[in-house]
């Protein structure tokens, strides 16, 4: 059924040649990659991965800092097979309360810890190989802070000899006027995210074609060559007392099956006592489930190709590499992501 | 005068905070418990206290808890306090430790043992002890540098232990270096020196500290967690690393393959249980069947315990849902989960039983404190009040801690029980004192008990004893199933808002009449009935408003007579400041601000009183004499509204967001109700076809405040079509239309000119 439904989907797609596509995939965690990870990482012949090496928060004592720094050691088996490309989130809390000086003494930190990632950390032998030609910032700036960001974009470009690229939201990608365009060599634009959870209680707030449809289409193209993100992800809202509490990402595959009735769109109540691995619910427990299908997946990206101008070659990446995530997909399922990409 | 109308406004030092929402009740403010679980812990599980934090406490060592301290405390023959010994090993500087003029006992008493060569390694220790962190800088743009001290360090230590005749401090040596090559990441160089050293000693604590960091350079595998299971048991100190470590991926069966004995297998058991929110008695007792003595079993028992105080208490007293089991007074569907919670609450007691039944079998085999406290508590949690009672009757606690909390659960569980009636044969004071874990859950408990026996006097003593402490900004609150309250939040945390949204006029008098008897009769209550008594004009003034609410004005006379002029010029309660407004004069467009009616002033009983006699007077009148009357009888109730000057006559707080609250005139307050109802009367008694206009005009007003309350701005409408949102209002309005149809020469005039008030006023 669901192989026959790809079929149609690639077939409707029009001739006109091929893109090259580099498949790759974001890791969002902290720990070694595991050995699913690696099977899919290699079955979807993935040559990039993304990975997030720390984030920078303000600290009341110490100004800028990084945490939850990334202890993953690469073997050499991975990566003889993968282009590492280190990410760094950032706050931007941090960019609107520094001044210039400082986002050029974070952009001179940021670099240079982000090469110890590279020669060091990120590598389980130090005489392993790692190839990395790209460092990617990820930072959900505002019209506000645009100017500093920029300027600290710029620190980043001055003090490494790599690459620069930056995530981009639908947002800024569309009101480019506004949120202005980074000046850096790349740009990921993240088709996930679109809406606050906190404000849509009732829709899909990873994917929702709707809203998707409302930023893809646009007056021109955007002026830096972009690479495309893509959700596979989960998230199960959680709430105490009518007050959200926590939000578990890796929704596990029949949790909607204990819950008694659907009290709203995407919103459940849990019928009976239940453990899922290590996550517990209990009776009565009120939870908002946000899944991404494999044909909405598939439906976001025919609106993606069909609507946004790509270059000949870019790269296509999957968030994210989490083995709890992913065994909710089929293999052909994301290798079909990744062939509606490469075809005209 | 009133320019004041801020988002939210309150007349008497009432909770503030709360209705301006910034602060919620949440987590382990509204996790129920009676029993701290550290009143039967050392502390070396406090991290793992059953919480809606994601750790509990943190584990501070002491002289006491501390088997570091025991080794060093035997080192010194046992010849100074362990607290000397501590103050040594953790908080003298090397230089302190090494002074041979030194007074320090521990110092002192090691020199005369000829122990210098342990002093010296305790320097070593010290003097390098700023190395052993992960990273001084968060850039790591020192770390070089550092690694590079390290290694020199360790080399060091290596030397000396290589060096060093005696067993222990070749260890200690040897551990040093350890923990260098740990902090360094050279975990292959960690294991080396553990296996030359330690493989297999576990006499020292260092000895099971080493293991610790060699275990980190083990692959994450199934016999890792079995190692880690094993020294979690025996480390308190390493316990939140270890926790870490170990891989709950690998099922309990993977890791027992591992166990050579029934102890180790309970230990690997135990480390399942430790956090897991659901239902662990089969766990617990197949860890109990292996190893009765297992270390961790006391604190599974108090966290089943805690968790069962959550699930079954909280529904029962505090009316919140169990905060590790979520789901009542959510806006979807919340009448379906509170069912849900009400069959868990069920389902649990039961569960208390089973868990009571079992532990009873095993009574042996428990300490007789633990037993006492767990055993007792599911007694009540199952119902069985005076099987509680028995049991705290009959146990006999060591730990003097213990002994007091159990006087605080004999006094709760008698009136559970049935067994005492009031508060006479109470001893109060136990439950009143200063400063004891979960004061304001004994307190409020004991209120509630009062409650569902119906006996408000009593009741509200207690609850009037919460939340006294302005400096402690983190109060007990409570729910309510209904989802409203007298604020804009659904929880309560003052005795006196409780009882105006949930009780009637005379039920506060009765609580007021009961507190000012009690205190009279006998001083020992005086405490008890302090905020109450105390609050006696506030709660005067509460039952006034209360009947003036059910529009009963008589009753509202006669008790707001009952309180001195001075109370309503009071700073305190801020009537003289913002009950300063003439409620009897309104026109279009008045609110809040200030009018041209504004010349006289009133107090609430003065109102009230005017109010009575001009309905009194209606009764009489006729023709244009009785329009004005009623005309100022409609301004009055217009003004006792939220949208009037006057709201203070109903209310005691102010907020620009109209709720439905519980109060029983919540629809009169909002809506106007009575005034459009005394205008429509005011028209029907003119004879003047201009003050009938007015008339028509001002009740149009107050119809207009009621549809917009009772319909909001619906997106799915298309209001541009009908003219927009405000002209679509509009053509609802029946005395707006009625305007329009029966005056349309004054229509316009009245509708948008605002100062053509007057002009229709004065036509009488």
């Amino acid at each position: 059924m669901f192989v026959a439904g790809m079929i149609f989907i690639l077939s409707g797609c029009s001739g006109g040649g091929s893109r090259d596509i580099t498949r790759a995939f974001y890791y969002w965690k902290s720990g070694d990659i595991r050995l699913f990870e690696n099977h899919i990482f290699e079955e979807s012949n993935a040559q990039k991965l993304y990975i997030k090496i720390f984030e920078i928060t303000l600290d009341d004592l110490e100004g800028a800092i990084p945490q939850s720094k990334a202890y993953t050691e690469f073997t050499k088996e991975f990566l003889d097979q993968a282009e590492i490309v280190p990410t760094i989130f950032i706050e931007n809390d941090v960019i609107a309360k520094s001044t210039t000086e400082q986002l050029d003494e974070l952009a001179k930190n940021t670099v240079s810890l982000t090469e110890k990632f590279i020669n060091d950390k990120l590598k389980a032998n130090s005489n392993d190989v790692l190839r990395c030609n790209e460092i990617q910032i990820d930072c959900d700036w505002m019209a506000s802070s645009k100017d500093r960001y920029f300027a600290f974009l710029k620190a980043i470009k001055k003090y490494s000899d790599k690459q620069i690229s930056c995530t981009v939201r639908l947002y800024p990608y569309k009101f480019t006027k506004e949120m202005g365009v980074p000046p850096v060599d790349r740009a990921m634009l993240l088709c996930y995210n679109l809406l606050n959870p906190k404000n849509h209680s009732e829709k899909n707030t990873i994917l929702d074609l709707e809203e998707l449809k409302k930023y893809v289409q646009t007056d021109g193209n955007y002026p830096l060559p972009l690479d495309i993100g893509l959700p596979a992800y989960s998230s199960c809202y959680m709430f105490v007392n009518g007050k959200f509490d926590e939000v578990r990402h890796a929704v596990p595959e029949g949790l909607e099956e204990i819950t008694v009735e659907k009290t709203g769109k995407l919103w459940y109540t849990v019928e009976r006592d239940t453990s899922f691995k290590y996550d517990y619910y209990k009776g009565g427990q009120q939870v908002k489930i946000e899944r991404v299908s494999a044909k909405l997946l598939l439906d976001a990206t025919e609106m993606i190709v069909d609507n946004i101008e790509l270059d000949d070659e870019l790269t296509v990446a999957i968030y994210h590499l989490d083995e709890n995530e992913l065994n909710q997909y089929k293999h052909e399922t994301l290798d079909s992501v990744y062939l509606l990409f490469s075809k005209r | 005068m009133k320019h004041w109308i801020a988002s939210i406004f309150f007349l008497a030092s009432v909770n503030l905070a709360i209705a301006c929402g910034g602060w919620y009740p949440y987590g382990e403010d509204i996790r129920f418990s009676l029993i701290d679980p550290s009143l039967l812990d050392d502390g070396g599980m406090g991290e793992f206290y059953y919480s809606a934090d994601y750790f509990s406490d943190i584990f501070v060592h002491t002289a006491y808890d501390d088997r570091n301290v025991d080794d060093w405390f035997n080192t010194c023959a046992g010849k100074v306090s362990k607290e000397d010994v501590f103050e040594a090993i953790y908080r003298l500087s090397a230089l302190e430790i090494v002074d041979k003029q030194s007074t320090h006992p521990f110092v002192k008493n090691m020199i005369a043992l000829g122990k210098s060569d342990d002093l010296e390694y305790l320097a070593f220790a010290k003097k390098y002890s700023y190395l052993n962190t992960v990273t001084s800088d968060p850039w790591e743009r020192e770390e070089d540098d550092l690694q590079k001290t390290r290694e020199v360090a360790m080399k060091s230590a290596i030397k000396k232990a290589k060096k060093s005749k005696n067993a222990h401090l070749k260890r200690r040596y040897a551990f040093v270096a350890i923990r260098f090559a740990f902090y360094n990441e050279d975990f292959n160089k960690v294991s080396e020196l553990y296996a030359d050293y330690f493989a297999g000693t576990h006499e020292l604590t260092i000895d099971l500290w080493a293991h610790y960091y060699q275990l980190h350079d083990e692959s994450n595998s199934a016999a890792r967690n079995f190692a880690v299971a094993q020294l979690f048991a025996k480390v308190p100190s390493k316990r939140h690393g270890l926790f870490f470590m170990f891989n709950r991926e690998f099922t309990p069966d993977d890791v027992l393959n591992f166990a050579s004995n029934d102890a180790e297998k309970a230990n690997v058991l135990a480390m399942y249980a430790i956090r897991a929110k659901n239902r662990q008695l089969n766990e617990i007792k197949q860890i109990h069947q292996y190893d009765p003595n297992n270390a961790l079993l006391p604190f599974l028992l108090v966290r089943e315990l805690n968790k069962l105080e959550d699930w079954v208490l909280a529904p029962t007293f505090t009316a919140f849902a169990p905060v590790m089991r979520p789901g009542n007074g959510d806006t979807y569907e919340m009448s379906s989960a509170t069912e849900l919670i009400k069959k868990g609450v069920i389902a649990d007691k039961a569960y208390a039983r089973t868990f009571l039944t079992w532990l009873k079998s095993i009574e042996s085999t428990v300490d007789s404190d633990l037993f006492a406290v767990t055993s007792g508590l599911l007694h009540f949690i199952s119902d069985d009040a005076r099987g509680a009672l028995a049991v705290f009757k009959r146990s006999n606690f060591k730990d003097e801690r213990l002994g007091e909390w159990k006087q605080r659960m004999i006094g709760m569980l008698a009136i559970a029980a049935d067994e005492s009636k009031g508060v006479e044969s109470l001893n109060v004071d136990v439950f009143l004192k200063e400063n004891y874990t979960h004061k304001d859950r004994f307190v409020f408990v004991l209120g509630r008990l009062f409650e569902f026996r119906k006996d408000l006097g009593n009741a509200a003593l207690f609850y009037s004893q919460l939340n006294t402490d302005d400096s402690n900004w983190q109060w007990f609150a409570w729910s309510e199933p209904k989802g409203r309250t007298v604020f804009n939040v659904s929880f309560y945390a003052d005795y006196f808002d409780y009882f105006d949204a949930n009780y009637k006029a005379k039920d506060v008098q009765n609580i007021l009449d009961y507190a000012v008897q009690l205190k009279a009769k006998n001083s020992k209550f005086e405490q008890l009935s302090e905020v109450i008594t105390k609050d006696k004009m506030r709660l005067l003034d509460l039952i006034g408003t209360k009947y003036l609410r059910q529009n009963e004005l008589v009753n509202s006379i006669a008790t707001l007579k009952n309180i001195p002029t001075s109370y309503w010029t009071s700073e305190d309660t801020h009537y003289a400041h913002f009950l300063g407004a003439n409620p009897f004069y309104a026109n279009f467009y008045s609110e809040h601000n200030k009018t041209e009616g504004d010349t006289i002033s009133y107090t609430k009983l003065e109102i009230v009183e005017k109010l009575h006699g001009m309905l009194e007077d209606a009764k009489t009148q006729k023709g244009n004499e009785l329009a004005k009357t009623n005309f100022h009888i409609a301004n009055c109730y217009f003004n006792m509204t939220t949208h009037g000057n006057s709201w203070m006559m109903r209310r005691s707080w102010w907020s620009t967001y109209s709720d439905n609250t519980v109060y029983e005139d919540s629809d009169e307050y909002n809506k106007c109700e009575l005034a459009l109802a005394y205008y429509v009367k005011a028209a029907e008694a003119s004879t003047t076809p201009e003050f009938d206009a007015v008339c028509y005009r001002m009740a149009g007003r107050c119809e207009s405040y009621q549809l917009y309350f009772d319909h909001e701005y619906d997106y799915n409408v298309d209001y541009d079509s009908q003219g927009g949102y405000r002209e679509y209002m509009f053509n609802k309005n029946t005395y707006y239309k009625r305007l329009s149809k029966e005056f349309p020469q004054w229509r316009d005039e009245l509708v948008t000119n605002c100062s053509s008030f007057n002009r229709f006023y004065r036509s009488i």
